[in-house]
C-alpha cells in the first residue's frame, strides 16, 4: 500500500510540473508527439502503438473463405450463400475491435487500422459503416450446392499441390480434377466410385 | 445563431445514464471527463441530474428492467436536448445480442434507438475517451441547431 501512495505521490508531483491536458483534436499523425510540448512532455496519445481501431476490407485480396465470419465474436462479419454468391455484409456498429478478424484472415485482407473517431449521427450518414461485397461461389457439378468461392479455390488448389511431395504430386492433380469442383456431400457420396481414399498414396 | 444557441453549443451539460452495460463504457466516459482529456475547455460538464442537462450519454444494452426508467430520465430532461449513444451495446446490442435470426439476449430491452430518439452513435467496445468527446461535440452541434 505504501508503494502505491509513493506512486501517486510522484504521479501528482509529475503533474504539477506541466500541463497534463492532451491536446484535442489531436491533430497530424505524422508529427512525433513524443517529443517535449509542454515543459517536460504531455504526450499525445490518441495514437500509440498497437491500437485497435476499425478493420478496414480489401476487397480485391480477399478470396472468399468465410474464416473471419466463423470467429467474429460480436457477428460483425455475416455471410450468407444466394443464388451462387456469397454475400458478405459487415456491420461496424457491432464492431468490439478485438482483431480476431485480422488474426485468422489466410489472405491478410483484413487489417485494424488506427482510426477510432468514428461518431456518426444516422442511419444514412457518410459516416455509418455498413459494407456489402460479393464472390462468385463455384457449384456442384451434381447437386448444384454452393462448393467454395472461385478466388479460393483457385489459390488453394495450387497451394494444396505446391506443399505435397513430388511423388504425390501428380495424383493429387488428378484427384483435384475430379472431385474439386463437388459439394462436400457428392464427394462422400461418390468417393468409392471415383477412387479418392488416401490410401492409394501410401 | 442566437444568444441560447451559442450558449447550448458552448456549454453542453452531459448526464451518464448507465442502462446495464458492462460498465466499460462507463470507466471511458469517466476517464473522458478527467484533466487529461479535460472536456472542460469546451464547455462539457458532466451533472448528477438529468432536469440541468442538455445531453445524455446512454451506455450499455439496456435491460427489459430498465426501459421505463431510461424513457423517465429522458422525459425529465429539458428540451433541447440530444442523446448519445455510447458503445457497440447501446447502437446494436454488441456483444449481448447472439445473432438478427435467434433474437436477442433474454434480458434486452432493445438497442437505445428503440426506445429514445438517438443523435449521434459512437462505436468501440468501448470507445476511446477521444471518440466519446468527438461525439459529445457532433452531439453539441446538433443541440445548437434545435430550439
Ligand atoms: S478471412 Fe480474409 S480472405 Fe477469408 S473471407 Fe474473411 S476477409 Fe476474405
Ligand atoms: S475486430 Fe472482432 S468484432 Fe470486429 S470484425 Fe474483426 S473479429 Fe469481428
Ligand atoms: S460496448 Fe463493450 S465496453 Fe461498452 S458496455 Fe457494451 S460490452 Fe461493455
Amino acid at each position: 500500500m505504501v508503494k502505491g501512495k509513493i506512486k501517486l505521490l510522484k504521479e501528482a508531483l509529475e503533474s504539477s510540473k506541466s500541463i497534463q491536458t492532451l491536446d484535442y483534436p489531436g491533430g497530424d499523425p505524422q508529427i512525433d508527439y513524443s517529443k517535449p510540448r509542454f515543459g517536460s512532455g504531455a504526450k499525445y496519445s490518441h495514437i500509440c502503438e498497437g491500437l485497435r481501431g476499425v478493420p478496414q476490407y480489401s476487397e480485391e485480396d480477399c478470396c472468399g473463405c468465410a474464416a473471419c465470419e466463423s470467429v467474429c465474436t460480436a457477428n460483425t462479419i455475416k455471410t450468407e450463400d444466394v443464388n451462387g454468391k456469397r454475400i458478405f455484409t459487415i456491420d461496424l456498429g457491432r464492431c468490439v475491435f478485438c482483431g480476431r478478424c485480422e488474426e485468422e484472415c489466410p489472405e491478410d485482407a483484413i487489417k485494424l487500422t488506427s482510426r477510432f473517431e468514428l461518431a456518426y449521427t444516422g442511419p444514412d450518414s457518410q459516416n455509418l459503416e455498413k459494407v456489402k461485397f460479393e464472390r462468385d461461389l463455384i457449384l456442384c457439378e451434381r447437386c448444384g450446392n454452393p462448393v467454395a468461392p472461385v478466388k479460393q479455390y483457385e489459390i488453394y488448389s495450387e497451394k494444396v499441390v505446391k506443399n505435397l511431395g513430388e511423388k504425390w504430386r501428380e495424383q493429387s492433380k488428378e484427384d483435384i480434377e475430379k472431385a474439386g469442383k463437388l459439394c462436400r456431400e457428392c464427394r462422400r457420396r461418390n468417393a468409392y466410385t471415383l477412387n479418392l481414399h488416401t490410401r492409394k498414396y501410401y | 445563431m442566437g444568444l441560447k444557441q451559442k450558449a447550448r453549443l458552448y456549454s453542453p451539460w452531459v448526464f451518464h445514464a448507465h442502462c446495464s452495460g458492462c460498465n466499460g463504457c462507463g470507466i471511458e466516459i469517466a476517464a473522458a471527463l478527467n484533466p487529461r482529456y479535460d472536456p472542460e475547455r469546451i464547455g462539457v460538464t458532466l451533472h448528477n441530474n438529468p432536469r440541468h442537462a442538455d445531453i445524455m450519454l446512454v451506455e450499455g444494452i439496456v435491460a427489459k428492467q430498465h426501459v421505463p426508467f431510461l424513457k423517465r430520465t429522458y422525459d425529465q430532461m429539458p428540451t433541447p436536448k440530444a442523446v448519445v449513444a455510447i458503445g457497440s451495446c447501446a447502437i446494436t446490442g454488441g456483444v449481448f445480442k447472439p445473432d438478427d435470426d435467434k433474437g436477442p439476449s433474454y434480458t434486452q430491452g432493445g438497442p437505445v434507438d428503440r426506445i429514445i430518439p438517438v443523435d449521434v452513435y459512437v462505436p468501440g467496445c468501448p470507445p476511446k475517451p477521444e471518440a466519446i468527446i468527438d461525439g459529445v461535440i457532433k452531439a453539441a452541434i446538433i443541440l445548437s441547431k434545435r430550439e
